[in-house]
């Protein structure tokens, strides 16, 4: 069999995480912050993926449709939060957003 | 009766006459002369038999002591017990009834310490007796002692002993250990250390120059009392010890004691010529004497050493006794309050200008005949340091014949001033008769000192006793010698006379002088100023050293104590310091670090919800590593 | 081999995006980022034989989600104030936090021995998954509806809010 070993896929998706997870806490934009999320849901999506090539009930599969549902949705809500954060602070930058006394 | 009893019995005899006089205090005189007169005759008989005995007895494991009485011990055992004798028959008279028991037992006492010094062989015996003839003239010194002076003459004799005395026993005890401590066994001493504490021992005991404060303060004691100790035995102790160890000796210590006899004897006649009290004319006049039986010593001539000793005994003893018959019918001892006595007491003034001649060394007197030897040797011996290259030894022979002028001089003065010069008394003597206890001792004493007594050729320089006692008669060839002295004492007599004789412009103002304002004069009154410049630097020197140790003492002590005071408030201070910083800093340090802790946790709780979710993934992340690795 | 170099190709184009989506700071590229990204990993899909998966990615993901974020990022922005540009904060620490997952990830990905088969599909993946939908995971599919229309009502709800506070 010369077909790529799974290795490579699943480095791939732990990259891709990583890469999410460094978005997620460098970046000041919350939007920035949200596209860092769905990478990091993308990522878990491909690892699915890539695990039920070897399943012949294409259980991985079924499970990342599911995920990208939902990933959706949230999508969805996070927007509509973000809007009304917007509207009432007038701003997007997370620096800015904070009300918990250090 | 070659047995060591005699001798024993002889010895204690004294002691015992002195206990019983103590306890039976009614017969306290005759027992006590009894028992002396016991003694003497014991003693005589075993002379005239030629007794010789020597013993070694076990004192402590593994140490002897001995007894020797050889010749001269026995000789000078008889002196003692004669003179003693002699003494205690004119204490019977001279002293009050109620003193006599405490007197005799002194007496006796001191009479049975003297002749075990004499009698012992071993030398730490015999320094044990040396020591014991010390305290028993402390005793009799300070007889009289509610008198302060007595008591602190008494002190004074004792303590000068004393000191002589430390250098006497580390040279016994080197000597012992070098060689014996038996007399009988001694050789050839070549340690000078050894033979220098030797004689300054014997110059304690003997008085001779840097020791002799104490003799002329001796005076306090009773008169009688000076004639036995001061006159005739104690004093002749040293110069028995010094015949003992003398041809031992090296011969830098013989010289040296040849230079401290000269030394002293010009020293004690010096002082003599200026006193007023007959006693104290008469102390340095002993003092005289002795430096120059040392320098006889010194000079090698034992036999002529020994024989001045013999017959000084005699004279100065009898001349004791008389100023005693003197002060105790004139009621005083300073001669400025006499003269013309000579007229009411004939009889006293011959005794004592016999005895007074024999001290002179007039010839026809026993003086003459012993100083003769001693001038004689001395003489010899400085022609032979001038072969040798030591010309100054002639000093010494000069030194000598001044003090035979010297003497002349003194004694014809005390005689002069005593009875016939003009009477300066204020009261006329009393014309009661003389106690025969008084009386015959001196007789006999004044008889003893007669030239013809002791021996038969009255212008040589020997006599029968240096046979009996074992010398071999001092042989001289005649000199000039006899010539020169007998001159220089008719100078000193006609000298005298020239400056005191009667009706002389000196002599009528003789009552009031004090002492002579001339240098001389007052050097010579106030005996070279030996005593003050000891109180001055040793006793001041002692009490400065005293004030300087307490002042350090003071500091040091007294620092010490406020040093460790104000160490323990610093120390306080200190750990309070202590506890103030590093108790509390630690205090404060737990509680800066909980508050640091604290900050760092509550860090964590951001308001960053990026820093909520980078702390998650660190946690996270340890999480995986602790459970996968 | 041709898989390989088409997974590599799909794989390479993913990385580019995410690294041009980390380096940049402008948002509206970020998305542009995001995008090829999205579509990288749909063609990994199909090389995965997911194809129905790739569809629903391509679907949803590129067409739903990306427009939604651009909404927002056009929404929550000032014209006046230039374009969004995002700063970047602690980078170190988060370089670290990051790396220092990506780390264990791999390494436990590397010690694992995969020696499986890869299965064919025998019927059609669209069929297959719908049978799936409504025989095994039946509740799952329920349940997600339900989401869904929990997720319809909030977002209007929050929407009317906002405009409510308008």
């Amino acid at each position: 069999m010369t077909s790529v070993p799974i290795h490579y896929y699943l480095i791939l998706a732990g990259f891709l995480f990583s890469s999410g997870l460094l978005i997620v806490l460098m970046k000041r934009n919350i939007v920035f912050v949200l596209m860092g999320i769905e990478l990091m849901l993308n990522a878990a999506h491909l690892n699915f993926a890539a695990f039920s090539r070897f399943d012949s009930k294409l259980d991985g599969q079924v499970m990342a449709v599911f995920s990208v549902v939902l990933a959706a949705a949230e999508a969805a809500i996070a927007l509509a939060i973000l809007l009304n954060i917007y509207k009432k602070h007038h701003t997007s930058d997370l620096e800015d957003l904070k009300e918990l006394k250090n | 009766m070659n047995t060591g009893v005699w001798m024993i019995l002889t010895l204690l005899l004294p002691l015992m006459g002195g206990m019983l006089a103590y306890t039976f205090r009614i017969q306290a005189a005759r027992i006590a002369t009894g028992f002396a007169f016991l003694a003497l005759a014991l003693s005589s008989l075993l002379l005239i038999n030629g007794f010789n005995w020597s013993t070694r007895f076990l004192w402590i494991p593994e140490f002897h002591l001995g007894w020797r009485v050889d010749q001269l011990a026995l000789v000078l055992c008889t002196l003692v017990l004669l003179i003693s004798f002699l003494v205690h028959l004119f204490s019977v008279k001279y002293m009050h009834v109620h003193e006599h028991p405490r007197y005799f037992l002194k007496l006796g006492f001191f009479t049975t310490a003297m002749l075990g010094l004499l009698m012992a062989d071993h030398l730490l015996l015999l320094f044990i007796f040396w020591e014991v003839v010390g305290f028993a003239s402390y005793l009799l010194i300070g007889f009289y002692h509610e008198k302060k002076e007595a008591a602190k003459s008494a002190k004074w004799a004792f303590l000068t002993n004393r000191v002589a005395d430390v250098a006497l026993l580390g040279a016994i005890l080197s000597l012992g250990f070098e060689q014996s401590f038996f007399l009988s066994e001694l050789t050839a001493i070549p340690s000078v250390w050894i033979g220098a504490g030797l004689l300054i021992g014997a110059m304690g005991k003997s008085a001779q120059l840097p020791f002799s404060g104490w003799l002329p303060r001796a005076m306090t004691g009773p008169t009688p009392v000076s004639a036995l100790i001061h006159a005739a035995t104690m004093v002749a102790a040293g110069v028995y010890l010094m015949l003992r160890v003398g041809p031992f000796l090296p011969e830098v210590v013989l010289t040296c004691a040849a230079i401290v006899g000269a030394l002293t004897a010009f020293f004690g006649a010096f002082t003599a010529v200026t006193q007023h009290d007959v006693k104290q004319v008469l102390a340095y006049s002993t003092v005289s004497q002795l430096g120059f039986m040392f320098l006889g010593i010194g000079v090698g001539a034992f036999e002529s050493s020994f024989f001045h000793l013999w017959t000084h005994a005699f004279f100065k003893a009898g001349l004791f006794l008389a100023a005693g018959v003197l002060m105790h019918h004139v009621g005083t001892q300073d001669m400025r309050q006499m003269g013309g006595l000579g007229g009411s007491m004939k009889w006293l003034m011959t005794l004592h200008v016999i005895c007074g001649m024999a001290l002179a060394g007039f010839p026809l007197f026993s003086g003459f005949m012993s100083k003769e030897g001693i001038l004689q040797a001395t003489w010899s011996w400085a022609e032979q340091q001038t072969a040798a290259g030591y010309s100054e030894a002639h000093l010494v022979s000069y030194f000598a014949f001044f003090t035979l002028f010297l003497t002349a001089w003194y004694i014809a003065r005390q005689v002069w001033m005593i009875y016939w010069t003009p009477s300066r008394t204020v009261a006329s003597v009393e014309g009661s008769g003389y106690h025969w206890q008084m009386g015959i001792p001196l007789i006999l004493l004044s008889i003893a000192s007669l030239g013809i007594v002791q021996g038969f050729h009255v212008f040589s320089s020997s006599g029968w006793v240096m046979e009996l006692a074992g010398f071999s008669l001092a042989a001289h060839a005649g000199s000039l010698i006899p010539f020169v002295s007998s001159g220089l004492v008719l100078i000193g007599f006609v000298h005298c006379y020239g400056l005191y004789g009667p009706r002389r412009f000196y002599v009528q103002h003789y009552a009031q002088s004090t002492y002579p304002p001339s240098i001389m004069g007052r050097l010579s009154y106030f005996g070279w100023y030996v005593d003050s410049l000891y109180d001055r630097v040793l006793s001041s020197g002692y009490v400065t050293v005293a004030k300087g140790l307490h002042w350090f003492d003071k500091k040091a002590v007294d620092g010490t104590v406020n040093a460790i005071g104000v160490s323990g408030v610093v120390f306080a201070k200190f750990l309070s310091l202590v506890d103030t910083y590093v108790v509390d800093g630690f205090v404060q340090l737990t509680v800066w670090i909980s508050r640091q802790v604290g900050r760092l946790a509550t860090r964590i709780q951001s308001a960053n919800v990026q820093h909520q979710i980078a702390w998650l993934i660190f946690v996270l992340i340890l999480l995986l590593v602790f459970l996968l690795f | 081999m041709t898989e390989s170099v088409f997974f590599f190709l799909f794989s390479g184009m993913a990385v580019a995006g995410v690294l041009f989506m980390l380096f940049t700071r402008n948002v509206i590229h970020a998305a542009y980022g995001l995008v090829v990204v999205l579509l990288s990993v749909a063609a990994l899909y199909v090389l995965l034989n997911a194809q129905f998966l790739a569809v629903v990615q391509l679907l949803m993901y590129a067409g739903g989600v990306v427009v939604l974020l651009v909404f927002g990022i056009m929404l929550t922005t000032r014209k006046q104030h230039g374009p969004p540009i995002s700063g970047h904060r602690m980078v170190p620490l988060g370089v670290v936090a990051a790396g220092g997952f990506f780390g264990i990830l791999a390494t436990i990905i590397l010690q694992q021995d995969f020696a499986w088969v890869p299965v064919e599909s025998a019927m059609d993946q669209t069929k297959q998954i719908g049978m799936v939908f409504l025989t095994d995971h039946l509740v799952a599919f329920e349940f997600i509806a339900v989401v869904l229309l929990a997720t319809l009502v909030g977002a209007s709800l929050l929407a009317k809010k906002s405009s409510e506070n308008d």
